[in-house]
Protein backbone atom coordinates (compact mmCIF):
# COMPACT_ATOMS: atom_id res chain seq x y z
CA UNK A 1 0.00 0.00 0.00
CA UNK A 2 1.45 3.46 -0.85
CA UNK A 3 2.30 5.62 2.11
CA UNK A 4 1.09 9.17 2.46
CA UNK A 5 3.44 12.00 3.48
CA UNK A 6 1.83 11.98 6.94
CA UNK A 7 2.41 8.27 7.56
CA UNK A 8 4.89 7.59 10.36
CA UNK A 9 8.26 6.25 9.19
CA UNK A 10 8.89 2.52 9.02
CA UNK A 11 12.48 2.84 10.22
CA UNK A 12 13.36 5.35 12.88
CA UNK A 13 16.91 6.17 13.89
CA UNK A 14 17.36 7.41 17.44
CA UNK A 15 19.94 10.20 17.56
CA UNK A 16 23.24 9.36 19.25
CA UNK A 17 22.55 11.66 22.20
CA UNK A 18 19.33 9.74 22.91
CA UNK A 19 20.97 6.30 22.94
CA UNK A 20 21.89 6.20 26.66
CA UNK A 21 18.34 7.16 27.63
CA UNK A 22 16.86 4.72 25.11
CA UNK A 23 19.05 1.93 26.47
CA UNK A 24 17.93 2.71 30.02
CA UNK A 25 14.29 2.71 28.92
CA UNK A 26 14.67 -0.72 27.36
CA UNK A 27 16.49 -2.20 30.35
CA UNK A 28 13.90 -0.74 32.72
CA UNK A 29 11.23 -2.34 30.58
CA UNK A 30 12.97 -5.73 30.86
CA UNK A 31 13.04 -5.25 34.63
CA UNK A 32 9.38 -4.39 34.68
CA UNK A 33 8.53 -7.37 32.43
CA UNK A 34 10.51 -9.60 34.82
CA UNK A 35 8.45 -8.25 37.73
CA UNK A 36 5.37 -9.27 35.76
CA UNK A 37 6.77 -12.78 35.48
CA UNK A 38 7.53 -12.89 39.19
CA UNK A 39 3.92 -11.99 39.96
CA UNK A 40 2.69 -15.05 38.02
CA UNK A 41 3.87 -17.21 40.90
CA UNK A 42 2.90 -20.85 40.50
CA UNK A 43 -0.04 -20.08 38.20
CA UNK A 44 0.99 -21.57 34.88
CA UNK A 45 -1.98 -19.97 33.12
CA UNK A 46 -0.74 -16.49 34.00
CA UNK A 47 2.61 -16.82 32.25
CA UNK A 48 1.82 -16.37 28.52
CA UNK A 49 1.00 -12.63 28.77
CA UNK A 50 3.96 -11.85 31.01
CA UNK A 51 6.34 -13.79 28.78
CA UNK A 52 4.95 -12.19 25.63
CA UNK A 53 5.86 -8.77 27.03
CA UNK A 54 9.37 -9.96 27.82
CA UNK A 55 9.71 -11.42 24.31
CA UNK A 56 8.73 -8.12 22.68
CA UNK A 57 11.24 -6.09 24.63
CA UNK A 58 13.96 -8.73 24.20
CA UNK A 59 13.45 -8.62 20.42
CA UNK A 60 13.83 -4.83 20.41
CA UNK A 61 16.97 -5.05 22.54
CA UNK A 62 18.47 -7.60 20.16
CA UNK A 63 17.54 -5.43 17.19
CA UNK A 64 19.38 -2.44 18.67
CA UNK A 65 22.42 -4.44 19.81
CA UNK A 66 21.20 -3.99 23.37
CA UNK A 67 21.11 -0.24 22.98
CA UNK A 68 24.32 0.16 20.97
CA UNK A 69 22.55 1.70 18.01
CA UNK A 70 19.21 3.32 17.42
CA UNK A 71 17.94 1.91 14.11
CA UNK A 72 14.49 0.56 14.85
CA UNK A 73 12.08 -1.06 12.42
CA UNK A 74 8.74 0.20 13.66
CA UNK A 75 6.81 -2.34 11.63
CA UNK A 76 8.31 -4.97 13.96
CA UNK A 77 9.05 -3.15 17.21
CA UNK A 78 6.43 -0.42 17.52
CA UNK A 79 4.62 -2.02 20.45
CA UNK A 80 7.79 -2.62 22.47
CA UNK A 81 9.10 0.88 21.79
CA UNK A 82 5.75 2.42 22.72
CA UNK A 83 5.72 0.39 25.93
CA UNK A 84 9.29 1.25 26.94
CA UNK A 85 9.11 4.98 26.18
CA UNK A 86 5.64 5.47 27.68
CA UNK A 87 6.76 3.83 30.90
CA UNK A 88 9.82 6.08 31.19
CA UNK A 89 7.82 9.17 30.24
CA UNK A 90 5.41 8.45 33.07
CA UNK A 91 8.36 8.02 35.45
CA UNK A 92 9.96 11.29 34.38
CA UNK A 93 6.67 13.14 34.76
CA UNK A 94 6.41 11.80 38.31
CA UNK A 95 10.01 12.83 38.97
CA UNK A 96 9.31 16.29 37.62
CA UNK A 97 6.26 16.67 39.85
CA UNK A 98 8.10 15.57 42.98
CA UNK A 99 11.11 17.76 42.13
CA UNK A 100 8.75 20.73 41.88
CA UNK A 101 7.21 19.82 45.20
CA UNK A 102 10.64 19.51 46.82
CA UNK A 103 11.88 22.67 45.09
CA UNK A 104 14.72 20.67 43.55
CA UNK A 105 15.72 22.75 40.55
CA UNK A 106 18.35 20.23 39.36
CA UNK A 107 15.88 17.34 39.50
CA UNK A 108 13.20 19.35 37.75
CA UNK A 109 15.56 20.38 34.96
CA UNK A 110 16.82 16.85 34.43
CA UNK A 111 13.30 15.44 34.27
CA UNK A 112 12.21 18.22 31.89
CA UNK A 113 15.14 17.49 29.63
CA UNK A 114 14.34 13.77 29.51
CA UNK A 115 10.66 14.44 28.93
CA UNK A 116 11.57 16.73 26.02
CA UNK A 117 13.85 14.10 24.47
CA UNK A 118 11.29 11.34 24.88
CA UNK A 119 8.37 13.34 23.52
CA UNK A 120 10.36 14.56 20.52
CA UNK A 121 11.48 11.05 19.63
CA UNK A 122 8.00 9.60 20.15
CA UNK A 123 6.54 12.27 17.89
CA UNK A 124 9.11 11.52 15.19
CA UNK A 125 8.31 7.83 15.44
CA UNK A 126 4.57 8.43 15.28
CA UNK A 127 4.03 6.87 18.70
CA UNK A 128 1.15 7.75 20.98
CA UNK A 129 2.17 10.23 23.65
CA UNK A 130 0.23 9.36 26.79
CA UNK A 131 -1.62 12.18 28.52
CA UNK A 132 0.11 13.86 31.42
CA UNK B 1 13.29 -39.05 25.80
CA UNK B 2 13.09 -39.76 29.52
CA UNK B 3 9.82 -40.38 31.28
CA UNK B 4 9.35 -37.94 34.15
CA UNK B 5 6.75 -40.02 35.95
CA UNK B 6 6.02 -38.74 39.45
CA UNK B 7 8.65 -36.04 39.11
CA UNK B 8 6.63 -33.98 36.64
CA UNK B 9 4.68 -31.87 39.13
CA UNK B 10 7.73 -31.27 41.31
CA UNK B 11 9.78 -30.33 38.26
CA UNK B 12 7.19 -27.80 37.05
CA UNK B 13 7.04 -26.19 40.51
CA UNK B 14 10.82 -26.13 40.73
CA UNK B 15 11.15 -24.51 37.31
CA UNK B 16 8.51 -21.88 38.14
CA UNK B 17 10.33 -21.14 41.39
CA UNK B 18 13.59 -20.81 39.45
CA UNK B 19 11.92 -18.41 36.98
CA UNK B 20 10.65 -16.27 39.84
CA UNK B 21 14.09 -16.29 41.46
CA UNK B 22 15.74 -15.11 38.26
CA UNK B 23 13.05 -12.43 37.92
CA UNK B 24 13.69 -11.17 41.47
CA UNK B 25 17.45 -11.01 40.83
CA UNK B 26 16.86 -8.21 38.31
CA UNK B 27 16.27 -5.98 41.34
CA UNK B 28 19.93 -6.05 42.32
CA UNK B 29 21.54 -5.86 38.87
CA UNK B 30 23.49 -2.87 37.64
CA UNK B 31 21.52 -1.15 34.90
CA UNK B 32 23.95 -2.34 32.21
CA UNK B 33 23.32 -4.45 29.12
CA UNK B 34 25.85 -7.18 30.11
CA UNK B 35 24.28 -8.29 33.40
CA UNK B 36 20.78 -7.92 31.97
CA UNK B 37 21.67 -10.04 28.98
CA UNK B 38 23.09 -12.81 31.19
CA UNK B 39 19.98 -12.71 33.34
CA UNK B 40 17.64 -12.89 30.34
CA UNK B 41 19.61 -15.88 29.04
CA UNK B 42 19.23 -17.65 32.41
CA UNK B 43 15.57 -16.92 32.22
CA UNK B 44 15.26 -18.32 28.72
CA UNK B 45 17.13 -21.52 29.58
CA UNK B 46 14.61 -22.26 32.33
CA UNK B 47 11.75 -21.34 30.10
CA UNK B 48 13.06 -23.70 27.39
CA UNK B 49 12.66 -26.60 29.81
CA UNK B 50 9.13 -25.51 30.64
CA UNK B 51 8.36 -25.27 26.94
CA UNK B 52 9.85 -28.74 26.38
CA UNK B 53 7.50 -30.28 28.94
CA UNK B 54 4.67 -28.04 27.73
CA UNK B 55 4.42 -26.39 31.12
CA UNK B 56 3.44 -29.65 32.75
CA UNK B 57 1.28 -31.15 30.01
CA UNK B 58 4.01 -33.47 28.72
CA UNK B 59 5.57 -36.09 30.96
CA UNK B 60 8.88 -36.68 29.20
CA UNK B 61 12.03 -34.71 28.55
CA UNK B 62 15.29 -34.82 26.61
CA UNK B 63 17.65 -34.75 29.60
CA UNK B 64 20.76 -34.11 27.50
CA UNK B 65 19.25 -31.02 25.88
CA UNK B 66 18.43 -29.48 29.27
CA UNK B 67 20.99 -31.08 31.58
CA UNK B 68 22.37 -27.87 33.09
CA UNK B 69 18.99 -26.44 34.06
CA UNK B 70 17.74 -29.78 35.34
CA UNK B 71 20.87 -30.18 37.45
CA UNK B 72 20.46 -26.74 38.96
CA UNK B 73 16.74 -26.71 39.70
CA UNK B 74 16.57 -30.29 40.97
CA UNK B 75 19.63 -29.85 43.18
CA UNK B 76 18.18 -26.64 44.61
CA UNK B 77 14.85 -28.32 45.23
CA UNK B 78 16.48 -31.33 46.85
CA UNK B 79 18.42 -29.10 49.23
CA UNK B 80 15.19 -27.33 50.13
CA UNK B 81 13.42 -30.64 50.76
CA UNK B 82 16.31 -31.90 52.89
CA UNK B 83 16.03 -28.76 54.95
CA UNK B 84 12.27 -29.22 55.42
CA UNK B 85 12.88 -32.81 56.50
CA UNK B 86 14.92 -31.51 59.45
CA UNK B 87 11.94 -29.67 60.89
CA UNK B 88 11.34 -31.53 64.16
CA UNK B 89 8.06 -30.15 65.47
CA UNK B 90 5.06 -32.48 65.72
CA UNK B 91 3.00 -30.22 63.48
CA UNK B 92 5.57 -30.61 60.70
CA UNK B 93 5.09 -34.39 60.48
CA UNK B 94 3.09 -34.23 57.25
CA UNK B 95 5.61 -31.81 55.79
CA UNK B 96 8.50 -34.13 56.71
CA UNK B 97 6.78 -37.08 55.07
CA UNK B 98 5.96 -35.07 51.96
CA UNK B 99 9.53 -33.79 51.73
CA UNK B 100 10.92 -37.27 52.20
CA UNK B 101 8.80 -38.64 49.34
CA UNK B 102 9.65 -35.66 47.16
CA UNK B 103 13.37 -35.98 47.87
CA UNK B 104 13.25 -39.69 47.05
CA UNK B 105 11.61 -39.01 43.67
CA UNK B 106 14.15 -36.31 42.84
CA UNK B 107 17.13 -38.42 43.92
CA UNK B 108 15.91 -41.40 41.88
CA UNK B 109 15.56 -39.29 38.76
CA UNK B 110 18.92 -37.61 39.26
CA UNK B 111 20.65 -40.94 39.88
CA UNK B 112 19.06 -42.61 36.84
CA UNK B 113 20.02 -39.73 34.59
CA UNK B 114 23.55 -39.13 35.75
CA UNK B 115 22.85 -35.87 37.52
CA UNK B 116 24.94 -34.95 40.54
CA UNK B 117 23.05 -35.40 43.79
CA UNK B 118 24.02 -32.75 46.36
CA UNK B 119 24.93 -33.98 49.81
CA UNK B 120 22.31 -33.56 52.52
CA UNK B 121 23.08 -30.37 54.42
CA UNK B 122 24.84 -28.81 51.40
Amino acid sequence: MPTSPTDPPRIIVAPTELLPLLQECLLECVHSAAEGVEQCGFDVEAYPDALARLDLIRALLDATGWGEHGDIDLSVHREALQDALSERLATERDMQASAEQDASEGGRQRASEYIGQLVTFMQEAGLVIPND
Amino acid sequence: MTDLGELLETLVQSLLYALMTVAVEFDVLDMEPGPYRVQVEKFEAIRAVLDAIEWGARGEIDVEAHRDVLQQVLADRLIAEHSLMQEQSDTAKDQREHSYACALTIESFMHENGLEIPQAGA
